[in-house]
């Protein structure tokens, strides 16, 4: 017994040594880089200026990313991963504005048919070549080639020519992306398109690949599951060091990127939403852009931490089977919701109500979308459609704060005859369900920015496989098409308009709010993130 | 020289509850001589075990403990030492071995190991030594092969011969006392026939004193020197052998030995005493085998009957106290 | 002994084979397919869905999937994950290490402490500290392993400070002494959830053994009571003892997926449940392969152990 005891003293008191040592170690790097940054910002140094990348930053992501293929899209958390790793033609800041990346200018030509992109010429892979438009268009055609099935990037490219609905190579038509020469890309496209729309909606679909190094070794057949993908040489702001797959990318900065990175080691994590908070605090993660709501106020209270509202708002909505809901009961259904309640009580207030996917802040919305309650109203408008209250609607709920929401969308309907089933399952299950029509009803968030109104538009157009709400008239369709065609921004703007009024009058889906997304940082972060997928990570810094 | 071993008075309690005492045995005297064998017989529950385990210092902790008596062990009272000290007499001085040799026997280890283990905690003597002289021992004990033996686990022995394992290394460290409590009982007639034997041999050889614990009166009468019968945790005679067989005095000891079954005799029905033990809580207040005795009188019934000393027997009842050596308790 | 061996492996390949498919039928009786996975993300066409269907092998019936599986099973193929897009066995091999230190450390921690602490309340029942091996056994067994999880990050981590909230390393330290840090707090925490099972079982088996006449022969022999209880007693209650760790195992390689989630350390466990709510089949079956066999190993080789610990066991 005494044996086992002293035994466990031993190892208990080894552990302590030991940890003892790894924190003594952290303090001398810590005390080294404060030592920097104060030379850095005195001026009087005796060593040059520190231009030098410095730090680690640990960059936390609630979702998995998939593989390290630009083109595998699972979830829109892959644009976090993929836009450090691989080079695109802009991204995208906060306030929905395109920011120049390997696109150093451009020219629209034929009335937006065809876009002359100029590319920047200091792009080089991280293994020392350069980047040429042949890298582009190489990329393009190996993602057309009908070999390659099963990626959901795939369709994207449809709207060029020379590319089918499915995103298939067309022979008879010439190919949509094209080099004309070194660092001339020339996208042709099926029909005109405004440009700054094409690029907000599109721009992240179109990467470069390496053609000195996989051409004839990378195929249509192997695009998939090609070990490249495990040990990647990109051209982004980030060199590829090591991934865990699913769990963890390790990156250091490219220090030839044309845009000054600042943080030399940049991993980035998937975390449970749970432990996002407390690691922040801790100090185990550095940022997150999906602070839950409930967390705010301890991430505020908390000594160091920074919590920054980002300028753009998720809209919360609910697909709802159109062929079992006509119009007026989808506008009842709409009229019965109390949507400041929802906000008040689930979102913490964090939001307003929504009626369309275009927040009524965003400068595109000029028509009045304040949402009222009206329970005299919807009760109206179920007994003129014919109503018959004993119609069960099941909606399916994953567990998350959606649930919360769908309990009082039921009080709320009960109230005016609107018998609503709950259901509770996983995000696949109820996608498989809304298609299969076992759900009729199912809810959803999707990042919406104020520059972008068309973005919505898949979950609207017939034949999209996440046409869940089963919209089978080309309406929606067709402003959208029209949006992105306008070349005048005063037409455009006019468009839109008629596109909110359609929405507000045919309630395809159910808006519920737009809710604020909120960046937290830990103390040793100056500067990072601040909403998903607007990565500026050139700009991006922190203390050690 | 002292008596091996002596006990005078012994008292034993059984805890069955807060605060709530039985007595096991009481009033227990006995002493054993070299070479002799004291055997104590009496019906399950008579109190037998409980005596040797008292005498053993087992008794199960906090539940039994000795009130009153002293266990003279060479003269020494052990009654009185430390639990150091007690550990460092058993097994050595004292030995003890059990009713079934199958459960009292460690199954997981080899014979070998068990008997080697028993020397060495009582000397210092290397693991060879020790396993030349287990081997020894199990010849002693008449095992055949006893070197392939000492590998072998006790599953893997017979009855019998585990027993003649256990009484090799009870006397492996050559004590002064044996207890043996129902050597027999667990064995065919055939082989306990064989144990008592080899028992009595090694009793004469080692000049051991033997405490020989049995409800079997053949036994008794095949091995012991003197008898001590017990009933309701008390001494209810106490004689030699012979003139405890020929002239029984004590009315309980008469209906044992009318129990035992007599090819000689043709009777239908065996004998048997009527009625059951009484629980030790439940003991009547006179005499202890007054619910069960053929010449129960109201005397007995109420007080309890001295214990008389009538020439070399003790016994303890009421139909003997205008007898000489009257004893009062 | 060697025919022993042989005749279980034989068994163990039926064994293997329902478990294998039982997990089959059941990924693939959940709702939603690795297809609508995948069509989640973006605009695939009827057409475009169709064709994804196909290439995933999706089309066919249910159980020439399943022989079309094992045929690549035999072949050591694993097949590709439809998520991660990185070859199953790639993975595996990535997660099971991590997997293996955090819960192989807790399952020695807890014999380590449990066995001590069961053995003291047999020998003193209803004392002090039996009482605390009761309490800590109960509260093993249920309390839930995230309450756990989030009250030990919340104390250690957020309101003290001393130890890292998740991960297995900081990053760019190497170190052991890192290392160590980062797996205290989680191994410690599954191995409190597991410590109640071998508790009780010892304080049971002992208490059990206890009573047994050879430990009354060992005392009258005169051996030390410290000699007496683990030499003797101890002994002889290993076989349950050990059969309850034992019953550990499938954790060990499984992972103990909550502690994972909770603590980000990259584990098999985690693996797991991404694979299970992304209905990246591969994957399950990947690891229900590794964690199966395992299981079924290591119960082979604790029934050859048990014929060592028990010398009435025949062997084979």
């Amino acid at each position: 017994m005494k044996k086992l005891l002293s035994m466990m003293l031993i190892l208990a008191m080894t552990v302590g040594l030991l940890s003892a040592c790894g924190n003594s170690n952290q303090s001398t790097t810590a005390a080294t880089t404060t030592a920097n940054s104060t030379t850095q910002s005195g001026g009087n140094e005796t060593q040059p200026a520190a231009t030098e990348p410095h730090g680690t930053m640990v960059y936390a992501l609630t979702n998995s990313w998939g593989s390290l293929n630009p083109y595998h899209i699972v979830n829109y958390t892959g644009t976090n991963v993929h836009d450090k790793l691989w080079e695109t033609l802009y991204s995208i800041d906060e306030e929905g504005n395109l920011v120049n990346r390997s696109c150093e200018s451009y020219e629209v030509q034929e009335d937006g048919k065809v876009y002359i992109i100029h590319l920047r010429k200091d792009v080089k892979w991280h293994d020392g070549e350069p980047v040429t438009a042949a890298d582009w268009e190489f990329a393009a055609r190996l993602l057309a080639d009908p070999a390659v099935t099963g990626m959901a990037g795939k369709t994207y490219p449809a709207n060029l020519s020379g590319v089918d609905a499915s995103g298939n190579i067309v022979e008879t038509e010439p190919f949509g992306l094209v080099a004309t020469d070194d660092y001339t890309l020339k996208f042709t496209l099926d029909n005109p398109l405004n440009y700054n729309l094409f690029m907000l909606n599109y721009s992240r679909f179109y990467h470069p690949l390496p053609k000195h190094l996989l051409d004839g070794k990378m195929t249509g057949a192997n695009f998939v599951e090609n070990e490249f993908w495990l040990n990647p040489v990109g051209c982004g702001p980030f060199k590829f060091v090591s991934t865990t797959p699913g769990e963890e990318v390790v990156f250091v900065a490219n220090e030839n990127f044309y845009y000054h990175v600042q943080i030399k080691n940049l991993i980035i994590r998937k975390v449970a939403a749970a432990s996002l908070a407390s690691s922040i605090i801790s100090g185990d993660i550095d940022c997150t852009t999906a602070v839950d709501l409930n967390d705010l106020e301890e991430l505020r209270a908390a000594s160091g931490v920074t919590v920054r509202k980002a300028n753009q708002t998720e809209y919360v909505y609910c697909h709802i089977n159109n062929a079992l809901c006509s119009k007026e009961v989808r506008q009842a259904i709409n009229l019965a919701i109390d949507k400041q309640q929802i906000i008040n009580t689930v979102l913490n207030g964090e939001g307003v109500p929504a009626e369309t996917p275009i927040n009524p802040a965003s400068p595109l919305c000029g028509v009045d979308c304040t949402s009222t309650r009206d329970v005299a109203k919807a009760k109206e408008l179920l007994a003129a459609a014919g109503w018959d209250s004993n119609t069960v609607i099941t909606m399916a709920t994953p567990s998350d704060f959606r649930e919360d929401i769908a309990l009082i969308m039921q009080q709320n309907l009960a109230e005016v005859g609107v018998q609503l089933k709950l259901v509770s399952c996983d995000q696949t299950a109820m996608q498989a369900g809304l298609k299969d029509g076992t759900y009729q009803m199912g809810m959803q968030t999707w990042g919406m920015h104020y520059q972008n109104p068309t973005y919505f538009q898949i979950c609207q157009t017939p034949g999209s496989s996440i046409n869940l709400s089963f919209i089978d008239y080309d309406d929606y369709a067709n402003y959208c098409h029209q949006i992105d065609a306008a070349q005048d921004s005063t037409e455009l703007y006019n468009l839109v308009q008629e596109y909110i009024k359609y929405m507000l009058e045919d309630m395809g889906h159910i808006g519920i709010a737009h809710r604020n997304s909120y960046a937290a940082w830990s103390a040793n972060v100056i500067n990072g993130p601040t909403a998903s997928s607007h990565d500026l990570s050139w700009e991006w810094t922190v203390k050690d | 020289m002292s008596s091996p071993l002596e006990v005078k008075g012994l008292r034993v309690d059984f805890k069955v509850g807060k605060n709530k005492y039985v007595t096991a045995v009481k009033d227990i005297n006995l002493s054993i001589e070299r070479g002799k064998t004291l055997g104590i017989v009496g019906e399950s529950g008579c109190g037998k075990s409980v005596t040797a385990n008292a005498i053993m210092q087992l008794l199960p902790k906090g539940i039994g403990s000795i009130e009153a008596g002293s266990i003279l062990l060479d003269g020494q009272d052990i009654t009185k030492c430390t639990p150091d000290e007690i550990r460092q007499i058993r097994g050595k001085k004292i030995s003890m071995i059990f009713q079934d040799p199958m459960t009292a026997l460690n199954p997981v280890y080899t014979v070998g190991n068990q008997l080697i283990e028993m020397l060495r905690v009582h000397q210092k003597i290397s693991r060879k030594d020790a396993f030349e002289y287990s081997v020894k021992m199990l010849e002693k004990v008449g095992i055949p092969s006893p070197r392939e033996r000492m590998k072998e686990y006790p599953h893997q022995l017979s009855g019998g011969m585990r027993q003649r394992v256990m009484i090799a290394m009870a006397l492996s460290t050559e004590p002064e006392v044996l207890i043996a409590d129902e050597p027999t009982t667990a064995l065919d007639v055939t082989i306990q026939a064989q144990i008592l034997e080899l028992i009595n041999q090694l009793k004469v050889k080692t000049n051991t004193a033997v405490m020989l614990i049995t409800h079997d009166m053949g036994v008794i009468a095949e091995s012991a020197d003197d008898v001590m019968v017990m009933y309701g945790g008390e001494v209810v005679e106490y004689d030699e052998v012979v003139p405890l067989f020929e002239n029984p005095m004590h009315p309980y000891t008469r209906d044992l030995l009318n129990s035992i079954p007599r090819l000689d005799e043709d009777r239908e029905e065996l004998y048997s005493i009527k009625g059951t033990v009484p629980g030790l809580a439940d003991m009547p207040k006179g005499c202890h085998f007054s619910t069960r005795c053929t010449e129960c009188t109201n005397k007995c019934k109420t007080r309890k009957p001295p214990t008389v000393q009538i020439g070399g027997k003790l016994v303890k009842c009421w139909k003997y106290t205008d007898r000489e050596d009257t004893t009062d308790e | 002994m060697l025919k022993f061996i042989v005749k279980r492996i034989l068994i163990s390949i039926p064994i293997f084979l329902c478990i294998t498919f039982a997990v089959f039928v059941l990924s693939n009786l959940a709702p939603g397919s690795p297809a609508d996975v995948i069509a989640q993300a973006g605009n695939l066409t009827e057409e475009a869905y169709r064709q994804l269907e196909i290439s995933l092998g999706l089309d066919k019936p249910i159980y020439v999937r399943y022989a079309i599986w094992l045929g690549d099973l035999l072949k050591g193929y694993f097949g590709n994950s439809t998520t991660l897009y990185a070859p199953v066995s790639y993975l595996i091999q990535k997660r099971i290490g991590p997997s293996l230190l955090l819960t192989g450390t807790s399952i020695v921690l807890a014999t380590l402490l449990a066995i001590p602490l069961g053995v003291i309340a047999a020998c003193k029942p209803y004392s002090a500290w039996d009482n605390a091996s009761s309490v800590v056994s109960f509260l093993g067994v249920s309390l839930p392993s995230f309450f756990l999880c989030l009250v030990g990050i919340y104390v250690f981590s957020v309101k003290l400070a001393i130890l890292p909230a998740s991960g297995m390393h900081n990053p760019g330290d190497e170190s052991l002494g890192d290392l160590l840090r980062h797996l205290l707090l989680p191994s410690l925490i599954v191995c409190v959830l597991n410590m109640g099972s071998i508790v009780k079982q010892t304080r049971g088996a002992v208490l059990e053994v206890l009573g047994e006449d050879y430990i009354k022969t060992a005392r009258s022999k005169g051996l030390k009571e410290k000699v007496v209880i683990i030499k003797h007693a101890l002994r002889n209650a290993l076989i349950p003892i050990v059969t309850t760790i034992g019953m550990l195992v499938p954790m060990l390689v499984g992972g103990a997926v909550v502690t994972e989630q909770c603590f980000g350390w990259p584990g098999m466990g985690s693996l797991m449940i991404n694979a299970i709510s992304t209905r990246d089949y591969n994957t399950i079956m990947g690891c229900t392969v590794v964690i199966s066999v395992s299981v079924l190993v290591v119960n082979l080789l604790l029934d050859i152990l048990y014929t060592y610990l028990d010398p009435r066991i025949k062997k084979g």
